[in-house]
């Protein structure tokens, strides 16, 4: 009697176990990107160039190392800077001086050529948001017109911040960008300072494929 | 009784004739005397009369001095104008310019018309003309005087004495490697030791006999007497053959003067009339008139020939007094309305006394008198007196006082053939941040010459401070060993960029972006 007792309660356990309820679902709002539109509850990729802009910013966050060539145009003067990253290294540039960067252990270190031989020093300025540059930019300041990216004006202003150091009150006007494949290819713009128009000309090149050697000091 | 009378009379006679020949009456009377100093030369203007021995005549006169022994940085230079091959004339203001191209470490101050020259034709000058060493012009015949100033302040005055002429062979530092008497002149050598120099007024061929080094001149003069000749080149061919020469070109003939390769493409050649006794290291020489102005101090009234002695004209005269200042002075002429009268050259004389000049000589005059001066709130160069012929007239030659440190000579090379070890070239070069140029010592310099866009700097430091207009420079350098040592080559150049200042912001604001956005 006792096992047919224990029997009946531990069906009755095994019952009243398995039928507990089942709880309410919740209904969770899609959010499709500004490319997007939500179409029988799926986002829909419904711009295109919107869409490769976005993932050409996310791909930015990931540049690493890639190379950086400057033109910066006065007229009928022309002036070529390369700028050069590979991860925590980094290289300047112009008319064949070339200067080294290295951020180590928490410090930055400067190679620079004198004479014959290279030289280390440690930088100790701090870093500043405005020194980002393009960095600042996404998709969303952009507007796209015939496969060709404009910077909006109103945002001209994050570009500025950069040339400010050195040109105080200047602006940028016509600031377009291009692109190749998914990466960020160029940009060109003008930087009025005072009464002298810059043409600029950035050219990425190389990009995961840039290598940097340090010298040997 | 009537012998004594007559020979007191003849003494007395001869007595009141020496006495009015040797002391003439003269008084200046300045009716207005302006002085102004301008880099250490001083300019004054008198507007007023001279009284000759009871003749008044009005007179503008214009004096210019300065001293040169006491500053190494003020000095005295004799120019022209003249081209490569053959004499010019040209006004005071164009002379002025061509100082500043040949010597751009010197600024002219101001200066004066110089020799009497053949004005009708070619521009020569009568007498001496030494430029930096080199005596472009020996004179006509051997009775002109000459003003000569060494680089100690010195002034030489009277007739030029010469050692002959020379060969002298200067490396491309400038230094004498050797000196060789030449002894003849478009004239073949009478034996195996005897050396040759053909010039190109020469028509005949030159035999094959002989060792020939041909020679295309940087500059020729060549006398319209052919009394005198000055060459001036490099090397172009050496040859046993038989030549004839170019034009421009001079040949320096003889055996065995070349042998041991004294003559390189690397070299230049000067043939002149060498300067001898104390006008030996006469650095800078100007023609002067027969007789001098003034003698110990006083007006030479025995003056009694020279450029139209007895006669007024315009005048120009340089003198030095006893403490070494150098002074030139302009007396206006042919101008009596204007109150310019002109004076004798014995008038001039007294002039020049008065001023102070222990010796003194007249240079060129009538409308070639011509004074400029730095103009200080014009810029250029003043005239300061008034020409007679209403304008600057062309001349020859000119003397100036100009502003900064003549070139040091460059110590000789000790023997020739060159036995001296040679320096290494500097190492090590770049330019820092505040411009300065660096680079390691070499140890037994005397001095480092930095070529600069071909221009070259002598520094005795391994350091140089740089202020170079914005655009691209080559850079090299070279160790200067003196008489001790050899002198390095010159180093590769090194390319130094200058941009203009919003570029220099421009690569501020990248290099920070570079060294500010790497990867941690």
């Amino acid at each position: 009697m006792r096992k047919i007792l224990l029997a009946f309660a531990l069906i009755g356990a095994v019952v009243f176990s398995a039928c507990q309820k089942e709880p309410t679902p919740i209904d969770i709002p899609i959010t499709c990107n500004s490319y997007e539109e939500l179409q029988n509850g799926v986002c829909v990729v419904v711009d295109a160039e919107a869409k490769l802009l976005s993932d050409v910013f996310s791909n930015l966050d990931t540049f690493n190392d890639y190379t950086l060539d400057i033109i910066v145009q006065n007229q009928m003067e022309l002036y070529n800077m390369t700028i050069e990253f590979d991860n925590n290294k980094s290289s300047f540039e112009i008319d064949g001086n070339k200067e080294y960067y290295m951020y180590n252990n928490g410090i930055n270190e400067h190679y620079f050529k004198q004479g014959d031989s290279f030289q280390k020093e440690s930088l100790s300025e701090p870093l500043s948001d405005n020194f980002l540059f393009f960095y600042h930019l996404d998709a969303e300041m952009f507007t796209s017109l015939d496969g060709k990216y404009y910077l909006n004006i109103q945002n001209n202003s994050d570009i500025e911040a950069f040339f400010e150091m050195e040109f105080p009150e200047c602006t940028v006007q016509n600031f377009e960008l291009t692109i190749e494949g998914e990466q960020i290819s160029g940009m060109i713009f003008d930087l009025i300072a005072g009464e002298i128009n810059y043409r600029m000309v950035m050219t990425f090149s190389l990009i995961g494929e840039t290598s940097i050697t340090i010298p040997v000091v | 009784m009537k012998k004594y009378i007559f020979l007191v009379l003849l003494i007395l006679t001869f007595t009141f004739v020496q006495l009015i020949d040797i002391q003439a009456a003269f008084r200046l009377t300045e009716t207005t005397k302006e002085t102004i100093y301008i880099e250490g030369v001083r300019h004054t203007k008198i507007v007023g009369s001279i009284d000759m021995d009871g003749l008044i005549t009005d007179q503008v006169i214009n004096y210019l001095g300065a001293n040169p022994s006491s500053r190494s940085d003020l000095n005295i230079v004799v120019a022209d104008n003249y081209s490569p091959y053959e004499w010019h004339m040209s006004g005071l203001p164009i002379i002025i310019d061509t100082i500043h191209q040949r010597y751009d470490y010197l600024e002219v101050i101001g200066g004066v018309n110089g020799d009497f020259y053949d004005i009708n034709d070619t521009g020569q000058p009568l007498s001496l003309h030494v430029r930096d060493f080199e005596v472009i012009q020996r004179g006509y015949g051997g009775t002109r005087n000459a003003v000569g100033f060494k680089d100690n302040g010195e002034v030489v005055f009277g007739i030029p004495e010469f050692d002959g002429y020379e060969l002298l062979v200067y490396n491309d530092e400038g230094q004498l490697k050797k000196r060789v008497p030449i002894n003849h002149i478009n004239e073949d050598p009478l034996n195996e030791s005897e050396l040759s120099v053909y010039f190109d007024d020469y028509l005949n061929t030159i035999p094959a006999q002989y060792n020939k080094v041909i020679i295309e001149g940087i500059e020729t003069k060549i006398n319209l007497n052919k009394s005198g000749y000055f060459g001036k080149g490099s090397l172009v061919a050496t040859t046993t053959e038989q030549v004839n020469i170019e034009e421009h070109q001079f040949i320096i003939v003889g055996n065995e003067f070349n042998n041991d390769n004294l003559i390189t493409e690397h070299d230049y050649v000067v043939v002149q009339l060498g300067l001898g006794g104390e006008w030996n290291d006469v650095r800078f020489a100007i023609g002067a008139d027969a007789q001098p102005l003034v003698i110990s101090g006083e007006a030479n009234l025995a003056l009694n020939a020279g450029a139209s002695w007895n006669f007024p004209a315009p005048r120009t005269a340089v003198g030095v007094k006893s403490d070494g200042t150098v002074f030139f002075v302009v007396v206006d002429g042919r101008n009596p309305p204007l109150g310019m009268d002109g004076v004798k050259l014995r008038e001039l004389g007294e002039i020049m006394a008065y001023f102070g000049a222990e010796t003194a000589y007249n240079l060129d005059g009538g409308g070639s008198s011509t004074m400029a001066l730095k103009d200080l709130e014009a810029g250029g160069y003043a005239i300061l007196n008034t020409p007679s012929d209403g304008r600057v007239r062309s001349v020859s030659n000119g003397v100036f006082f100009v502003k900064g440190e003549l070139r040091p000579v460059p110590d000789p090379i000790p023997v020739w053939p060159d036995t001296r070890n040679q320096l290494s070239m500097p190492t090590n070069i770049y330019v820092d941040e505040q411009n300065v140029l660096h680079f390691d010592e070499i140890q037994g310099s005397v001095s480092y010459s930095v070529i600069i866009d071909g221009k070259e700097t002598i520094v005795t430091d391994n350091q140089l401070s740089l202020a170079l207009s914005v655009g691209s420079h080559e850079i090299s350098i070279r160790t200067k060993g003196g008489a001790l040592y050899k002198s390095s080559d010159y180093t590769e150049h090194i390319t130094y960029n200058v941009y203009p200042s919003d570029i220099y912001k421009f690569i501020s604001l990248f290099q920070d972006f570079a060294s500010k956005n790497t990867n941690p």
